[in-house]
This record gives structure tokens, C-alpha cells and sequence, in this order.
């Protein structure tokens, strides 16, 4: 009789486990059940994971693939878009459009990344039983307020001669607060070669969402990070107006 | 003959010395600059050494404003709509931007003027005006008469905001958004004429919520929440914005008419059941943090008002955007530490965020207060240390001019005089002017033999031979902090009074740095300029006046005499008899004219921000003979003062001299 009791008693608390975990997977993990069954190629996912990873690793570098004229931070190398070897003097700028040259650099780093979304999705079709003919695929990024549109070209046919689905663009938008980080960015190095420095804290009171940090070296080369409190790190450095230790004695 | 071939020959040795000379000078006041189109680095259009230049770049021996590929102008670039000034031709045609020599300000593609976007405005120009309205499908009203960011911002805020319902084949859509967005004219429609049974057109109500019962759309009410302009606002099931939100949900909707946030429910701080949040005052919408299965989380409402407030270093509570200053050691009053900064914290977001000032001290933080209904508003920034022209002041108000400068007047020590400097290198100064120094004199009956002692005690404010990097100082989270806590422009009513330098009201006295400037002493350079200053030669005379003796007929020494009487250089031990008077060194004087030093900058004897102490910065000597702070005078130095007052030296209980050892492990100095 003991015994039963006792068995009745582990599988009871074994049920309440269980019944824990399934509510906790339900309200904490919220597992996504949604199936793909259209016949089209499904981008979308893909292309925005890919994006967002590519622009938080442009970002590290001020939207440079590879910078040359850098200086040494944390064990980074980050990029000095403005830079004078004078003492007082303003900076000379190196790179002029942030915004352009991030959005030419996010589209070199995307074009293997896209075909491979889109080859996956062709076969991921092709695994389902359907029938596709696909072509070259080009596309352009656009870095605009909120989101960063994708536009693909790839004129893809999915099914017999009989009834076809034809498809020749796919527009992927993915939000993300690039595009005010830039805007931040340019006004900073405006700042910088006109007065020398900046005010970090308007920035942040204007855009609460992000953070703008500034940390001043001896050797007068400021290091700038302006980030979205989540994952992108936009980092850039700049030595204007340079002075000194000591500059000026008698 | 003979004569013309030496005039030849000295010509000839002249100009060959001034040649040398020149090219010597040369070679020391101006370093060889050129204009390289890119160094080795990787910079574009740099004014360098020639050294640094990338050999397969263009390289000009002049400077770059005077290239054609480096001249710096405006470039502009027609997709973005920006203009950046002082950029190289070369660096601007390469990014795809067109390059003019001329300013922002003569370029009419670079004039700025109020975007209106909808209930949105923004101070751009007409190229990033156009491409921001096609992006949000807006037309584009760009008034270029509008040049200041807070009319901007106002156009913008004026403008009706309403819903502009469309009928459309028996659908009727609504749209939460300004009247000219919805095409709607000038005049008003009101819900008494408002044509709700016609089954076509478009139609702006003007301060109307979409869900409004009246105008019978599908929109439902406050169906979520969202953030919107720092605040927390209801959202229709349209996804149209309403009123800001309030747990009386009644109060909210307001009956479907739109409400200022204020008569909704007061400006709070962090909240969760008023969505009226204020970022200044103290709360900014945020999401709801459903961690733990959103308890307590009201239905449909996913955000809530989150306090911005911080709390600083000393417990005190600070509100958004205050700001205040924080020093990594006692600064101030003629001192600072090698090594030292100051710091700028401020409360960001909920955040404490630390912001440091320039180093080597070029910078100060200084701060002041503006007072609120709430308390004091803390305002602090970092700003240029003004200490280069100090010591050439010789008047008490124009040294304490804050105006002006940034430097203290102190009661001066007998042998520094900084207007009266000989040399640049570290030499020596004359006497002080308040104090009269003259030759040796005959006085007293009889005949006198005097004879002026030369005895000169002497300070040097040299610096040493001493290379390599001292200890790095600390940035960041430092070991010590004094959070500064004072109104007014400087923080020194709130910092030690325990420093050895301390101001005096005499109009005798020298001006120094408040805040010593920071030097690359490991560089040499001008750190020997800076340090020289404060170097001190003490000349003192001695006079000594002999009588004959009756008796004896020989000349006997009556008296001895120093002057000046108040010399602080040298003290005259005459005890044992008029003959005996011996002169000994002082070694108040020596640590005042130390202060001194320590006054200019990095330089003298002196402790750093890690309390490691060093006396490699000074040489005292007295009758070709150097002298040291021994231990037993580190006592001396705990209250020794710079002219009046009293101080403290932080001091180790160590010296780095001849007649200590030290253990390795207390210190890391690099000598090379």
C-alpha cells in the first residue's frame, strides 16, 4: 500500500514538472509553429539574419571592409575618419559620406549572402517537388530611418509550362537604427572639424535609444562608440585641434 | 698683405660659422614638412615629415593647401543631400561627391531649411528633404525661410492632427494623421456637417481619433500600446496612434477626441499607470519587462514609464541629463599629482556615463548649478586649463582674473622670480624684487674688511636626465575619486584643504597654475622650458664688520650680519661667538621653492596619483655641494607650506635617492 502511494506520489511530481516546463516554454521560450507552404522562395528570414550580422560587424569599423588608416583600441583597429598631424589645426577628413560608404559595403558583404539565401530557398522548393528555373540574381541595400531595404533581382519560375508562378524582385526589410547611428555619426565629424570636439550628451537626450560614448587619448586622438544598447558598436576615431601636453609655456 | 689676408680669412670663418649656424637652427625650429597625398599609414593629404609619406603617392614640399589634389574645400554628395567641409578634392571625387573650394554657407545645395514630414519637421537640406518625403510617400514641403531648429520643430508641432477617414467602394479606411498629409483644405469639417453617409471620398477630422464611434470605422479602441516621442500612447486596432495612456482607460480615449497628454494625467516620473513620461524630468516610455510571465502587466499594455533618474558615486540622486565633475586625486590650488585627470559624469538614460577630460591636464572640469523648483541642476563640462600665461602676471587681480586665466597668487619664495628669467633651460633667476640684495659694505668704527660670501643656495627646477615612461595613469574606474560637489565655476571650496600651496591676500607674492599642466617629462622638450621657470637662485650677502681693538691694536670681528635679514635660503648659526657664524641650509626654503616647482607641472619632487614618490625632478646646491629631502624631512615636508598658510605633502614613506633602498615591488620606474 506504501509502495502504491509512493508511485502514485513520483508520478505526480513528475506531472507537475512537466506541466512547468510546458508552460514555461509556451510564456518564456514562445516557440514558433508557423510552416512554409507557399511555393515561392521564403528570403525573408534568411536575408535579415544575414544583415544583421553583417552590420554589426561593418559597424566595428566605422562601414569599412577594410580600413587602412586605423589606431589601436581594445585590441580593434578603428578606422580615423578625420585626422591632422598639426597642432591646432582642424582635421582633414578621410571618408566624407558614412552613409554611402557603409551602404557599399554592406552590399559587397551581402551579395555572397543573398545568393546563398536564395539558393537555399530555391532548394528547399526543389526538395517540396516543384519545379524552378531561376537566373542571375543582383540586388541594392538601402539604408533609410528605421529599416534597411533589400532589393533583390532574380527572376525565378516555379512549376510546369502549364501553370507557372513567375517572380522577378523580392523586397526584404529589416528594421534597424543604422540609419540614425550614421546620422550621428556625420554630425559628430562635422562637429569635430569645426570646433574640434563634440557634446556627446545632446546626442544621447535627442536619441534616447542610443548611447554615444567618447574617450579621449594622450596622444589627442578621440575614439568615438555609438551604439543601439543591443548589438550594433559603431566605432570610429578622430584627432582635431590637437594640443599638447604642455603647449604654450613661456 | 698680412692684414687683408686675416680680414680674408676671418670673412671667410664668419660666414662659414653662419652658415653652419643657420642650417643647424634650421634644422631644430622647423622640421622638414611636406604635403603627402597619402602616408604610409594610410591618411590621405597630410602635412608630415617626408618620411611618412607612401612612396608610390605624390609628394610636394609645401603644404597641402597649396596642391591641386589636396586643397581642402566643401563636398557634397546628391544621393545623401550632405555637405562636409574641409575635405581634399582628391578624398571627395574618389567617394562619388562633388568638391568645391567654396564654404557650405556660398553653396546654395548646401543651404539648410525645415523638412516637414507630416507631424514630423527637421532642419536638412532641399536634396535630403525630397528623398526622406518619397521614402515615407509624403510631398515635400521644404521651407527654406525656416532656418532655426526650434521654428522647425514648432511648424512642425502646430500642424492639425486628425483622421482623415477615405471612403473607398463602401470600405472606409482611417488614417491618424496632419491635414495636409490627408489632402484635406483649410476649411473645417466638424462631425455637425460632416458627410458620414457618403460613400466616397476623403474626409479630415480634425482633432478626432479614428476609433471615435462617430465616424463608424472598423478601428477598435486602445488596442495596444507603443512608445512614441519618449511617451507611452494608446494604439487602435488600425494601428492608428490615440491619446497617451492612462490606466483609467475612459480618461484616455477622451471620447474619442484627442487630448493633451498633460489633461490626461500630470507629467510622471517612473510610472506604471500614466504614460505621460517626461525624459528630462525623469522617465522615458519603455517596454514592459515580461521576464517573469509579465506579472502585474495590464491587458494590452506593453509599456509603461521608466525612470531616467541615476544614482552617483556618493548615493546622491540625479536627474536626466545632470552632469558633474570627478577628479582622480586632490587637484587644484597650485597642485596636481602626475598623472591626474579630471573627469565629467553624467546621469544618461538611467545610466551613469564617465566622460574623461583631456589629458595631461589641457583640460579641467568645471561646473556650476542651475536652481530648480526640484533642487539644484547639475551642470558640468570639461574646458581648456588656462595656465600658460600665469607666471608672466605680476599683479594679484589680473592673476585671479577668472576671466581670463585659471591661476591662484601665492606668497613668493625668496630666490624665484618668473619676470626676471635668464635662460630657458632649467638655469637660474635673479632675487626676488621685494627683497633687495647689494653688495657687501664697510660700516662700524674703524676700518672694515668685508667680504661678500657668495653663498648662494640654490634650487634648480631642473629636469633631470631621467628618460623613459613614468607610471601610465589610471583612466577609466580610478582607485580613488573626489566627486565634486561645489557651485560655482570651480570646484576648490570643495577640494583638500590640506594642499601645501595656499593663496595669499598680499599684493607681494607669484602667480601660479591652479591646476599644473600635465608634461611629457620622459621627452624632454619643453618640459625643461616649463620646468626652468621655477627655478631659484638665492643670493644672500654677508657682511661682516670687524673693530680694532684697543689693546691690541688687531682687527677683531664685532658682528656679522645676512642679508637680507629675512633670508629663508640659508639660516647663520652665530652662537659660539661674533666669528663663528656658520651657514646652514634651510630646508623649508628648498621644499617651498619645491611647491613652487611642483606648481609649474610635472616637475620637482613630487608624489604621483599611484603615491609613488619621486626626487629625481630637482637639484639643490649649496657651495657646489647637492642636498636631498632626507626621510627625517618628509616630516618637515607633511607641513611644510608654500609662503603662508599650512598643507600636507602626500608623500610615500620612501624616496628614490642614494640613501635608501627600495624594494622592487613598491614601484615600477623605467629608466633608460
Amino acid at each position: 500500500m506504501d509502495n502504491k502511494r509512493g508511485q502514485v506520489t513520483i508520478f505526480i511530481i513528475i506531472a507537475i514538472v512537466l506541466f512547468g516546463i510546458i508552460l514555461a516554454l509556451f510564456f518564456y521560450v514562445k516557440p514558433n509553429f508557423t510552416t512554409s507552404s507557399s511555393s515561392q522562395p521564403v528570403l525573408d528570414k534568411c536575408i535579415a539574419d544575414e544583415l544583421q550580422k553583417a552590420i554589426v560587424i561593418l559597424s566595428s569599423t566605422a562601414g569599412l571592409q577594410s580600413p587602412q588608416f586605423t589606431t589601436m583600441y581594445m585590441d580593434k583597429n578603428i578606422p580615423i575618419l578625420c585626422y591632422t598631424e598639426e597642432n591646432l589645426k582642424p582635421c582633414v577628413v578621410q571618408v566624407p559620406f558614412l552613409q554611402s560608404t557603409f551602404e557599399t559595403s554592406l552590399a559587397k558583404a551581402m551579395k555572397p549572402k543573398i545568393q546563398q539565401c536564395y539558393d537555399s530557398a530555391i532548394s528547399d522548393l526543389k526538395a517540396r517537388g516543384e519545379e524552378v528555373s531561376s537566373g542571375d540574381i543582383t540586388s541594392t541595400i538601402e539604408i533609410n530611418p528605421d529599416i534597411v531595404n533589400v532589393k533583390i533581382n532574380a527572376p525565378t519560375t516555379i512549376g510546369t509550362a502549364d501553370s507557372a508562378q513567375s517572380f522577378k524582385t523580392f523586397d526584404v526589410k529589416v528594421p534597424s537604427q543604422i540609419y540614425t547611428i550614421l546620422a550621428v555619426a556625420n554630425s559628430i565629424l562635422q562637429f569635430e572639424v569645426t570646433y574640434g570636439d563634440s557634446d556627446t550628451s545632446t546626442f544621447m537626450y535627442y536619441y534616447p535609444n542610443l548611447n554615444v560614448q567618447k574617450i579621449r587619448r594622450d596622444d589627442s586622438i578621440k575614439i568615438y562608440i555609438i551604439t543601439d544598447k543591443k548589438d550594433i558598436k559603431y566605432q570610429f576615431a578622430s584627432k582635431s585641434y590637437a594640443w599638447p601636453a604642455g603647449f604654450g609655456s613661456q | 698683405m698680412i692684414k687683408n689676408k686675416k680680414l680674408f680669412v676671418f670673412a671667410f670663418l664668419l660666414f662659414g660659422f653662419v652658415f653652419v649656424l643657420s642650417t643647424v637652427l634650421a634644422g631644430v625650429i622647423s622640421a622638414p614638412s611636406v604635403c603627402c597625398a597619402q602616408t604610409k599609414q594610410g591618411a590621405f593629404c597630410i602635412n608630415t615629415n617626408s618620411t611618412n609619406c607612401d612612396p608610390s603617392a605624390e609628394k610636394t614640399p609645401t603644404s597641402c593647401e597649396s596642391t591641386s589634389y589636396c586643397k581642402l574645400g566643401t563636398c557634397y554628395n546628391s544621393k545623401e543631400g550632405l555637405c562636409l567641409e574641409n575635405v581634399p578634392q582628391r578624398v571627395c571625387q574618389s567617394s562619388g561627391g562633388t568638391w568645391s573650394e567654396k564654404s557650405a554657407n556660398e553653396l546654395p545645395q548646401c543651404q539648410l531649411g525645415c523638412c516637414v514630414l507630416s507631424d514630423q519637421a527637421a532642419l536638412i537640406t532641399l536634396t535630403k528633404c525630397k528623398s526622406l518625403s518619397t521614402f515615407y510617400g509624403l510631398t515635400t514641403d521644404f521651407r527654406p525661410s525656416i532656418t532655426s531648429e526650434t521654428d522647425c520643430i514648432a511648424t512642425a508641432n502646430s500642424q492639425d492632427q486628425g483622421a482623415c477617414v477615405s471612403y473607398n467602394g463602401g470600405l472606409k479606411t482611417c488614417v491618424f494623421t496632419t491635414r495636409k498629409s490627408c489632402g484635406g483644405t483649410d476649411s473645417v469639417v466638424t462631425m455637425n456637417i460632416s458627410p458620414l453617409g457618403d460613400t466616397s471620398g476623403k474626409y479630415f477630422y480634425n482633432n478626432v481619433l479614428c476609433s471615435a464611434d462617430e465616424l463608424g470605422t472598423e478601428c477598435a479602441r486602445q488596442a495596444s500600446t507603443n512608445c512614441f516621442e519618449g511617451k507611452s500612447y494608446w494604439y487602435d486596432s488600425c494601428g492608428n496612434k490615440e491619446n497617451v495612456y492612462s490606466s483609467n482607460s475612459d480618461a484616455s480615449w477622451n471620447n474619442g477626441r484627442v487630448a493633451d497628454p498633460s489633461a490626461i494625467c500630470p507629467i510622471t516620473g517612473d510610472s506604471k499607470t500614466c504614460g505621460n513620461c517626461d525624459y528630462q524630468s525623469g522617465s522615458r516610455c519603455s517596454v514592459w519587462d515580461t521576464s517573469f510571465f509579465g506579472v502585474g502587466k495590464p491587458t494590452n499594455v506593453n509599456n509603461y514609464c521608466k525612470t531616467t533618474k541615476c544614482t552617483d558615486r556618493n548615493g546622491n540622486v540625479r536627474l536626466n541629463g545632470e552632469s558633474w565633475c570627478v577628479y582622480d586625486s586632490k587637484i587644484g590650488n597650485g597642485l596636481a599629482p602626475p598623472g591626474s585627470r579630471s573627469f565629467r559624469e553624467i546621469c544618461v538614460d538611467g545610466a551613469v556615463q564617465v566622460e574623461a577630460c583631456d589629458d595631461y591636464r589641457n583640460q579641467i572640469c568645471i561646473h556650476s548649478g542651475i536652481q530648480t523648483s526640484a533642487g539644484e541642476y547639475s551642470v558640468a563640462a570639461c574646458r581648456v586649463n588656462r595656465w600658460q600665461d600665469c607666471t608672466t602676471q605680476t599683479k594679484k587681480d589680473n592673476c585671479e582674473n577668472t576671466d581670463q586665466r585659471d591661476c591662484i597668487w601665492v606668497a613668493p619664495v625668496q630666490g624665484i622670480d618668473f619676470n626676471k628669467l635668464t635662460s630657458t633651460t632649467g638655469s637660474f633667476t635673479n632675487p626676488t624684487a621685494g627683497q633687495a640684495f647689494s653688495n657687501p659694505t664697510a660700516s662700524g668704527s674703524g676700518s672694515q674688511l668685508a667680504s661678500g660670501i657668495s653663498a648662494v643656495g640654490s634650487l634648480a627646477g631642473a629636469v633631470s636626465a631621467f628618460s623613459g615612461k613614468a607610471i601610465a595613469p589610471i583612466t577609466g574606474e580610478a582607485i580613488q575619486h573626489i566627486q565634486g560637489a561645489g557651485v560655482g565655476q570651480w570646484e576648490g571650496n570643495q577640494l583638500s584643504n590640506d594642499l601645501r600651496t595656499s593663496q595669499t591676500s598680499s599684493e607681494i607674492g607669484s602667480c601660479v597654475p591652479m591646476v599644473p599642466p600635465g608634461l611629457q617629462f620622459w621627452q624632454g622638450g619643453n618640459s625643461q622650458t616649463t620646468c626652468g621657470i621655477a627655478s631659484a637662485k638665492c643670493t644672500v650677502t654677508v657682511t661682516k664688520t670687524y673693530k680694532k681693538n684697543i689693546l691690541t691694536g688687531a682687527q677683531e670681528l664685532d658682528k656679522t650680519e645676512i642679508s637680507p635679514k629675512n633670508t629663508t635660503c640659508l639660516t647663520m648659526d652665530s652662537k659660539g661667538g661674533k666669528s663663528s657664524a656658520t651657514f646652514e641650509t634651510n630646508v623649508s626654503w628648498a621644499v617651498q621653492a619645491n611647491a613652487m616647482c611642483n606648481s609649474m607641472g610635472d616637475c620637482g619632487a613630487e608624489a604621483n596619483i599611484n603615491d609613488v614618490f619621486t626626487d629625481e625632478g630637482y637639484e639643490w646646491k649649496y657651495k657646489n655641494t647637492s642636498y636631498y629631502f632626507t626621510q627625517s624631512d618628509l616630516g618637515a615636508l607633511k607641513s611644510a607650506s608654500l609662503g603662508q598658510g599650512t598643507g600636507a605633502v602626500i608623500a610615500s614613506d620612501y624616496i628614490i635617492n642614494n640613501q635608501y633602498q627600495l624594494n622592487k615591488d613598491d614601484y615600477v620606474y623605467v629608466k633608460q
